[in-house]
């Protein structure tokens, strides 16, 4: 995970995805490796480009972020999975960690601590 | 009797006439023999002929109890609708009864003369019209007349009729434990898709409500925390996203509360007598201050009056309109067209079309939403659909890869009811 590390983002809100994209953009930390507004296309994004960090929505049309997660797990065993969702209120099994949409403001921090250290944030 | 007895006696008689003849016998002796021979052979005919009738009688009940068996098992399986067993009890009796043609009537309500006929299945419709009625078999669960079994085209030999008449209480009993059964499964199953619907209504809202607030608050902190880093015409953009954002949440807060009370308490639904483009004017209004650019309204030139309710006509233009801005990316059209007895109000987008098999599950009758299968366009597809229903009117849908067009048929006139009250959770329909 040498300079910038490649974040995909996936979720169906068009703002949300504008949103992260921008705060990922800031400073040119990372690097976005794709956007996706649905759980399949994240899965097959995910799969073409291998991240190092996924920022993933649960509640989405065609697969949802469980169904994504597992496929992701499967073909990209070095990416690491965020949780990011509105709905949820803990942490759920296919993630490596959980945020609360409503913290936005942390998702940066966070992926950051995972890209850094080689285990969990 | 044995049919082999039957021939014993049947030789027996005939060796006495055959003694009869021979030579040498009394005159009176000959005559008594030939008499009791007589008297015998005839005696045992008819023995026979009612035996033969019997045989066939018990061969017949055992056909029909044979077919009720298996209705019966098949019935606890659940696998026939109750219109399948009226049919097979039909094809049953008329084979058995060798009539070509025949109707099985099933009634419902109480006291007699107005009995309502609640199902009718007919074997060879063609030949029932034109053939005469040659027996009717009437069908009583007890002192009350459950149904009837008519059959046309020939009439039924006497074995077959007996038979028959033997059988009506079993057959009207069989009936009453199927109407029964089909009658639990379909409030089982319709308690059961009331339930699901109401639950997934829950997460619909609460998912529908939180995205863009997550959207709002996510904007907000970003200009706070990283106001001197975003470049001026970024940040000019965020402030007014979080405005259209928040207008939007506002309207959405409509949306959802209208759907609530849609839901909990049903909806009255008052047609007025008013220009229909007016109402389609006003409830685009809203949209005309973000969104002008993307809508576009087909309306006719001359006024259109129907008796129809503005609110159903506001709710449906304003959720499909909504809908179509927000999944889509393209322009939207809106157009309104009268037909005489109808009023159509359309609304198209440009693409992507829905998921097929999102739309599949839209429109079930039931409205069932798989868990991973969920969509923002849910929740106002229900609202309309159910309005839409209520008012007498019917809603098509089609989409593919170019853009979904959904099309509201309303009656122009609801016939002189001046208010529809509409049962709450009334958009789902009954199955079975």
């Amino acid at each position: 995970m040498s300079n910038r590390p490649i974040v995909l983002l996936v979720d169906d809100d068009p703002l949300m995805r504008e949103l992260l994209a921008t705060l990922f953009s800031i400073d040119s930390e990372f690097r976005i490796g794709g956007v996706a507004q649905d759980g399949f296309e994240g899965a097959m994004l995910a799969a073409d480009v291998q991240p190092d960090v996924v920022v993933l929505d649960f509640f989405m049309p065609r697969w949802d972020g469980s169904r994504a997660a597992a496929f992701i797990r499967e073909r990209c065993p070095n990416s690491k999975i965020v949780a990011f969702s509105a709905v949820l209120t803990e942490p759920p099994d296919w993630a490596d960690t959980f945020l609360v949409k409503n913290d936005v403001d942390q998702l940066v921090p966070l992926v950051r601590r995972l890209t850094q250290s080689p285990t969990a944030a | 009797m044995k049919t082999r007895h039957a021939l014993v006696l049947f030789l027996a008689f005939t060796l006495g006439l055959a003694v009869a003849g021979l030579p040498g016998l009394p005159a009176q002796a000959r005559m008594a023999l030939i008499v009791v021979a007589a008297l015998g052979i005839a005696g045992e005919r008819v023995v026979t002929a009612r035996a033969v009738a019997r045989e066939r009688e018990g061969y017949l009940v055992a056909a029909l109890e044979g077919r009720l068996r298996v209705l019966d098992h098949l019935g606890d399986k659940g696998s026939l609708a109750f219109e399948d067993v009226l049919d097979v009890v039909l094809a049953a009796v008329s084979e058995v009864a060798g009539a070509p043609a025949g109707v099985i009537a099933f009634y419902e309500g109480e006291g007699d003369p107005d009995l309502a006929v609640a199902q009718q299945r007919e074997l060879m419709p063609g030949i029932l019209k034109a053939a005469a009625r040659t027996h009717v078999i009437p069908l009583a669960s007890g002192p009350k007349k459950i149904g009837e079994i008519t059959l046309a085209g020939k009439v039924p030999r006497p074995a077959a009729r007996a038979a028959l008449d033997r059988f009506a209480p079993v057959i009207a009993q069989a009936l009453v434990q199927a109407r029964r059964r089909s009658e639990e499964k379909a409030s089982a199953a319709y308690l059961e898709a009331a339930n699901l619907v109401k639950s997934r209504f829950l997460t619909t809202i609460s998912h529908e409500l939180r995205t863009p607030l997550t959207s709002v608050i996510g904007y907000a902190k970003t200009l706070d925390n990283h106001w001197n880093r975003l470049p001026e015409d970024q940040k000019r953009e965020f402030v007014r996203e979080v405005e259209t954002q928040g207008n939007k949440l506002n309207r959405l807060l409509e949306r959802v509360l209208e759907a609530a009370r849609v839901e909990l308490q049903g909806v009255e639904i008052k047609p007025v007598v008013h220009d229909v483009r007016h109402s389609v004017q006003r409830s685009l209004a809203p949209f005309m201050a973000t969104d002008a650019h993307r809508v576009r309204m087909a309306l006719p030139e001359r006024p259109i009056e129907a008796e129809i309710d503005p609110f159903v006509i506001d709710q449906v233009v304003s959720n499909l309109v909504d809908n179509a801005l927000r999944y889509t990316k393209g322009g939207v059209r809106v157009s309104l067209d009268a037909y005489r007895s109808s009023v159509t109000i359309a609304i198209s987008d440009e693409g992507p079309g829905i998921d097929p098999a999102q739309l599949n599950l839209v429109l079930e009758p039931l409205y069932r939403i798989d868990e991973n299968v969920q969509s923002g366009t849910g929740l106002g597809l229900h609202i309309v659909r159910t309005l839409v229903e209520a008012h007498g009117g019917r809603g098509e849908i089609r989409s593919g890869a170019t853009g979904t067009s959904i099309a509201v048929k309303l009656p122009r006139t609801t016939g002189g009811r001046l208010s529809l009250k509409v049962p709450p959770s009334a958009g789902m329909r009954r199955t079975g």
